[in-house]
């Protein structure tokens, strides 16, 4: 039976409401009133039988009526996902589930824990001759490993392609996709090499060793490359040697290599010599147990700026903001009409582009605003704290239709309409321009028009974060985005860039129409990569028992009962759709004859 | 089964046993052979061993010859009342289950009273004989009376009266149960009990009628011609029926279980001669 039959499927439901409807039919309105008799024989005209054909007894209501409900069952069975070839597939009969982090595939040739567990497999494939088997990979999400049931052999080839590059084992799900898959708890066995990973099923197949990791590692924009390193050394004074580091450059399409020595302390960020114009650095570390985390791929940063103009602004405003664009680097000074954002002051007509527009002058006198409150679901204000923030603003609106994102009732003090956002401050009496808000509104100001113009954000990810991003404005065609292992998302023109978890290590391509780039995710987890060092694996293999079960041999004995009963409704609907009396020619009213 | 019913008939009717031939006990009946009544039977001529009591002196002293009066045999006739135990008969139609039941309680205790020997026997699918009247029908799905009534008569006493209790709706022969059951009986009474409804049914247009015994069916439609031809049908074998027992002596007697126990005396049983008034 497949996993997926469900008498509360909604066809299967609405199949078994047909059950008591076949029953009140037979009861109120087939069946007609029965009578007992004495000898029907005395009700039966003999000749008149000899002449129409031999007598035939019409079959017993109630064996009609067992027969439809037996069919009706049988369709809510099917409606209800019964599927018969299906559950006469073979069953497996053991369950792997492996640990999908990356230090599965670590250590040195043929002490892996990967190849400890395909020497498990064929252990059993041995004691166990027909042996099927399921295998499940517990990364952040379980995955199953070929197909459903694979033989001894055909699991075998899977574990040997295996290369789990993940940075968690998350075991509950896997462990539930298993029994989903119809694998028995006791007959599911669990492999890892995480020492501080607790299961009565578990068998332990890692084996301590020495490792050095990169465990983080970023190229920002304006600034030099860094990575942090760590060794996870069984013996504590081998972390004094010195630990050479290769880097690898690729500047204008040429690649150039050299070795640099780390210091001893570990886990501080280590800036990397990097020549400016490097569109790419590979940082790779000596060969040890684990090779996942000796290796990082940094991408140049990309370069977002977001342009900025100032007009006819006051000269304290002027000073502020020019201090204020030295601390953000996304934010460009330029003179250019075409800028993507605009900061005036006290403006006398609208602007049509993105704009800051700060109103410092009023027909009255400002007035102290106690306790600005800002709009907990305003992004431009995030991050906002008003501690310390003497704000003195104008009796002012805002214009009809605006959102004021913060206010000291009934003063609104910060509000947006349309592409602009409208500062009513007194700047003389304030200190808005010496608070954090200042610098915190423009970054954030920044940070929204530049998340507007869309494409990617960055080019260096860490492995496990979320990336979601719009298309690139320009972009004129659909975005198709690709991983190192060449799995391919293709968004149509307009739809959000959305690529969830990234749980691939390496580097991804993405197009947007004719515009390529790049970016990079690295596999830097630390505990990961300190699994090396910890207890010793167990060394012996316990004893793995196979499920008692045949594969498929009890629910495929439901096939032929199952056609059977088929048949037999088959059978009874003819006999009650017929007329069981017309054929047995005994009666003698339904017949012209009879009544003549 | 009304037992009062039955005590009542009891005070108003008696079981009519004038037999012909009547075989049993030593009794205080007339039987048909010689015996030891007063009632002169026969002369016949002295044999060796013959009582010297017996010898009529005044024939032998017209005739000088050694002559023996013989006298009636004094007995208690016998009684087996046989009961078809098929499920027609335990058919719920009027009182028919009942008054079956009745009619053997009602013979069982006038024949004891009179002094009578009764044995019951219930034709089911076996043949349960027994002392006393049954108290339900069994309601088997066959009735040896009908099916092997040679192997049902032999099981009876013979010589002695025999009351067949049965509906005789059967499709074997009537003719062969009446011809073995009055076979070496003094006298055989028949007694037929019909429901009201099978007796004279209605036109009650569809209907499904339920063999009770074979468990067959037919979806019939209950008109007036169809009743007709039932009527007809159950009039041959009632015809059938009395010609049988004509031809082998037997009392024949329909009832109709539509009224009390009583009331079926005096209107069915009475005119048969099968009950007197006590």
């Amino acid at each position: 039976m497949s996993a997926s039959f469900s008498m509360a499927y909604p066809l299967g439901l609405l199949g078994l409401l047909a059950l008591p409807l076949i029953w009140w039919l037979h009861r109120y309105v087939v069946k007609a009133e029965r009578r007992e008799v004495s000898c029907l024989a005395l009700w039966v005209d003999r000749e008149q039988v000899r002449h129409e054909g031999a007598q035939r007894q019409r079959v017993p209501d109630r064996v009609v009526l067992a027969l439809e409900l037996l069919a009706a069952l049988a369709l809510c069975a099917l409606l209800a996902g019964l599927d018969l070839p299906g559950a006469a597939a073979p069953r497996p009969t053991v369950g792997l589930v492996l640990d999908g982090s990356a230090s599965m595939a670590g250590g040195r040739q043929g002490a892996r824990p990967i190849e400890r567990v395909r020497a498990v497999l064929a252990q059993l494939a041995r004691e166990q001759p027909g042996l099927h088997v399921s295998i499940v990979l517990a990364a952040e999400r379980p995955e199953l490993l070929g197909e459903r049931v694979l033989s001894a052999a055909a699991a075998d080839r899977v574990l040997a392609e295996l290369e789990p590059r993940g940075s968690v084992c998350n075991l509950p799900p896997a462990l539930e996709l298993m029994s989903a898959l119809g694998v028995d708890a006791q007959s599911t066995w669990l492999f890892s090499d995480d020492p501080e990973l607790v299961h009565p099923r578990l068998i332990r197949v890692g084996k301590p060793d020495a490792n050095a990791a990169i465990v983080h590692a970023d190229w920002r924009p304006g600034e030099s490359p860094f990575v942090v390193l760590r060794r996870f050394e069984l013996d504590p004074s081998s972390r004094d040697a010195s630990l050479p580091i290769r880097l690898q450059l690729e500047i204008d399409g040429a690649r150039q290599s050299t070795t640099v020595q780390v210091p001893r302390e570990g886990g501080q960020p280590f800036q990397l010599p990097v020549d400016g114009r490097a569109r790419e650095v590979v940082v790779t570390l000596p060969a040890d147990a684990l090779a996942f985390d000796n290796q990082v791929s940094l991408l140049r940063p990309l370069e977002r700026r977001v342009s900025l103009r100032s007009e006819q602004l006051s000269q304290p405003l002027q000073a502020a903001l020019a201090h204020a664009l030295r601390a953000i680097p996304k934010l460009q000074p330029t003179a250019s009409p075409s800028a993507d954002l605009v900061v005036r002051e006290n403006p006398s007509a609208a602007a049509r582009e993105p704009s800051l527009v700060f109103l410092t002058q009023g027909s009255k006198p400002a007035s102290f605003a106690p306790q600005p409150l800002a709009d907990p679901f305003a992004a431009l204000l995030s991050g906002f704290d008003g501690r310390d923030l003497l704000w003195f603003a104008f009796e002012r609106a805002p214009v009809p239709g605006a959102r004021v994102l913060l206010q000291s009732d009934p003063q609104a003090l910060i509000w947006q309409h349309g592409d602009g956002v409208f500062v009513n401050a007194d700047l003389a009496q304030s200190n808005l321009l010496a608070h954090a808000t200042f610098p915190i509104m423009l970054t954030n100001l920044a940070d929204e028009l530049d998340l507007a113009r869309g494409g990617l954000p960055r080019s260096n990810f860490r492995q496990g974060e979320r990336l979601r991003f719009e298309p690139p404005r320009a972009a004129s065609g659909e975005v198709a985005v690709q991983s190192p292992s060449g799995k391919s998302w293709r968004f149509e023109r307009g739809q959000p860039v959305e690529l969830g978890l990234l749980s691939e290590a390496g580097e991804y391509a993405l197009q947007a129409g004719a515009q390529k780039q790049s970016f990079s995710v690295q596999l830097l987890s630390e505990a990961e990569s300190e699994l090396r060092q910890r207890k010793p694996a167990d060394a012996r293999l316990p004893e793995i028992a196979t499920s008692a079960r045949a594969p498929g041999e009890t629910r495929s004995r439901l096939r032929v009962p199952l056609l059977l009963l088929l048949l037999a409704a088959c059978v009874g609907a003819y006999w009650l759709l017929g007329g069981g009396w017309k054929r047995a020619g005994l009666n003698p009213a339904p017949t012209k004859r009879a009544d003549a | 089964m009304d037992e009062r019913a039955v005590l009542q008939a009891l005070r108003s009717y008696r079981l009519e046993r004038r037999l012909r031939r009547a075989q049993g006990t030593l009794g205080a009946e007339l039987g048909h052979r010689a015996g030891s009544s007063l009632e002169f039977h026969d002369y016949r001529a002295y044999q060796p061993g013959d009582d010297p009591r017996r010898i009529d002196w005044a024939v032998y002293g017209r005739s000088e010859e050694l002559t023996v009066r013989l006298f009636r045999e004094e007995i208690h006739p016998r009684l087996d009342i046989v009961l078809d135990g098929s499920r027609s008969m335990a058919l719920a139609d009027g009182r028919k289950p009942a008054l079956a039941l009745e009619l053997c309680a009602f013979a069982w205790h006038s024949a004891r009273l009179q002094g009578s020997a009764v044995r019951v026997h219930v034709a089911g699918e076996k043949l349960l004989s027994g002392e006393q009247p049954p108290s339900a029908p069994p309601g088997d799905a066959r009735s040896l009376l009908f099916d092997a009534p040679g192997s049902c008569a032999r099981a009876l006493r013979g010589g002695g009266l025999r009351i067949v209790i049965s509906d005789f709706m059967t499709e074997g022969s009537v003719h062969a149960a009446i011809r073995e059951l009055s076979a070496g009986a003094a006298q055989l009474v028949v007694l037929r009990t019909l429901g009201p409804w099978e007796a004279s049914p209605s036109i009650a247009g569809a209907l499904e009628l339920l063999d009770a015994e074979t468990g067959a069916q037919l979806a019939a439609q209950l008109a007036e011609q169809s009743v007709a031809r039932y009527r007809s049908r159950l009039a041959r074998l009632s015809d059938s029926l009395r010609a049988s027992c004509r031809a082998t002596g037997a009392r024949f007697a329909d009832v109709i279980c539509d009224v009390p126990l009583l009331d079926a005396l005096r209107r069915d049983l009475l005119p048969a001669g099968v009950v007197t008034p006590s």
